[in-house]
């Protein structure tokens, strides 16, 4: 069966934006799995249970697991998976001779996952893991624009890490909720006597939610956020 | 200690004392940032908690300017001296009554100071996170948990540049979705 695996990012956002609930319907139109691998539940659910800051957000997310929208994995092979990538990862850009450690493990549960259960993709928002996907080089770019000193990069890591990431695809918080415009899921949001009121709401809507998402951490630019609502627009006509 | 950090913390007091003195604020807040590449990089206790404290301490007397600055001259000099004689125990010691003092400073004011040190913690992981290292690393280094850190970063108005065309993606989104299998 077809999955996509969900870093903790997305859940985060869409459940502090109250979109957390467009999941389920959304599961139905792919036809597959939503998994939560073990790592990311523990950041998801576990940590803010045992504090006062996000419990209430951390009860929502958990009932999306019991009511079937997410499945849990853990399996000692993601975590071995996950630990090799992470020390590869970790290993593969230096400043002033000292290795940068650039991910986490929970990130790297999702990429493990990904690899293990071939999922068609990961649902990922910030940054770093998606560059270690999709461009690992450019990560040195940014490190040394940011830390003002030459960052080294360990050539033979890079081609291990692409070798082990190959097939993994990212898409982001935004896309999905694209998808969910596209399938009319959102317009739940609206009801009809309100576009009497108001003109374009449903160009208004989409708007509303992919910025809602980016002032909820997904990395994605202004420029993406113009380009994606003009093209669902465009689809409409 | 590594020497690079001990001399950048060191460098980093000299300059926070001197603002100190000068009653300039805003300086100490910018001096915090320092530390923190080397945080990034080394991601070392030592440079963590410097960053720290010197962000909490800048917004306290920003907003509290009232507050008697020769106790927090008096520790911060001898956390340097400390530093500087390799008498770690002390200067440890040190910067824990400083992180003790920005606490007491009055029991009224206590649940907004430990929001003052909890919000440098974030300031400090988003900058951490805006360096290039993964929200969940630098969630886990300042000990913040990811939901508070990602719904701070989403309010900081990082810059990000698309790796992939945006149509792209969304193409690739839609064919996942419509696959068989």
């Amino acid at each position: 069966m077809k999955s996509l695996i969900f870093d903790s990012g997305p859940v985060i956002s869409l459940t502090l934006n109250n979109l957390l609930w467009t999941l389920s319907p959304l599961k139905k139109h792919f036809g597959g799995s939503f998994i939560i691998p073990e790592g990311v539940k523990y950041e998801l659910i576990d940590s803010p249970l045992s504090s006062k800051k996000f419990k209430l957000e951390a009860l929502q997310v958990l009932r999306e697991i019991y009511s079937g929208t997410f499945d849990l994995v853990k399996s000692e092979n993601i975590r071995y998976l996950s630990h090799r990538i992470m020390n590869l990862a970790n290993h593969t850009f230096k400043a002033y001779d000292s290795d940068i450690a650039i991910v986490h493990i929970g990130e790297m549960d999702v990429l493990a996952a990904a690899k293990i259960l071939k999922s068609k993709a990961v649902v990922i928002d910030e940054r770093t893991t998606r560059l270690l996907i999709e461009d690992p080089v450019s990560i040195a770019r940014h490190l040394q624009s940011k830390l003002h000193t030459h960052i080294s990069i360990d050539e033979d890591n890079i081609r291990l890490l692409k070798r082990e990431l190959s097939g993994v695809k990212v898409i982001r918080s935004v896309e999905l909720m694209s998808l969910a415009y596209e399938f009319h899921i959102l317009d739940k949001l609206i009801i009809p006597q309100e576009q009497n009121v108001y003109r374009n709401l449903k160009s208004t809507l989409l708007d509303a939610v992919l910025w809602s998402l980016k002032l909820g951490g997904c990395a994605v630019s202004d420029e993406e956020i113009d380009k994606l609502i003009s093209l669902e627009l465009k689809r409409k006509r | 200690m590594l020497t690079l950090v001990k001399q950048d913390i060191l460098t980093v007091l000299d300059k926070v004392i001197q603002a100190l003195r000068h009653s300039d604020f805003s300086k100490i807040k910018l001096l915090s940032d320092h530390v923190i590449h080397d945080a990034s990089v080394f991601q070392d206790e030592d440079s963590v908690t410097i960053a720290v404290l010197i962000y909490a301490l800048s917004k306290i007397l920003e907003r509290r300017g009232s507050i008697q600055i020769s106790s927090f001259i008096k520790l911060l000099d001898s956390a340097r001296m400390n530093l500087v004689r390799n008498d770690y125990k002390r200067y440890n010691k040190d910067l824990s009554h400083l992180s003790s003092l920005i606490s007491k400073l009055d029991s009224k004011y206590k649940r907004y100071v430990v929001e003052v040190i909890n919000q440098a913690k974030l300031k400090k992981s988003s900058r951490i996170y805006e360096h290039g290292i993964s929200l969940a690393r630098a969630a886990s280094m300042l000990g913040v948990t990811e939901w508070e850190l990602m719904n701070y970063v989403g309010k900081s108005n990082l810059n990000f540049h698309p790796s992939f065309d945006v149509k792209r993606r969304l193409d690739f989104a839609r064919k996942i979705f419509e696959d068989e299998k």
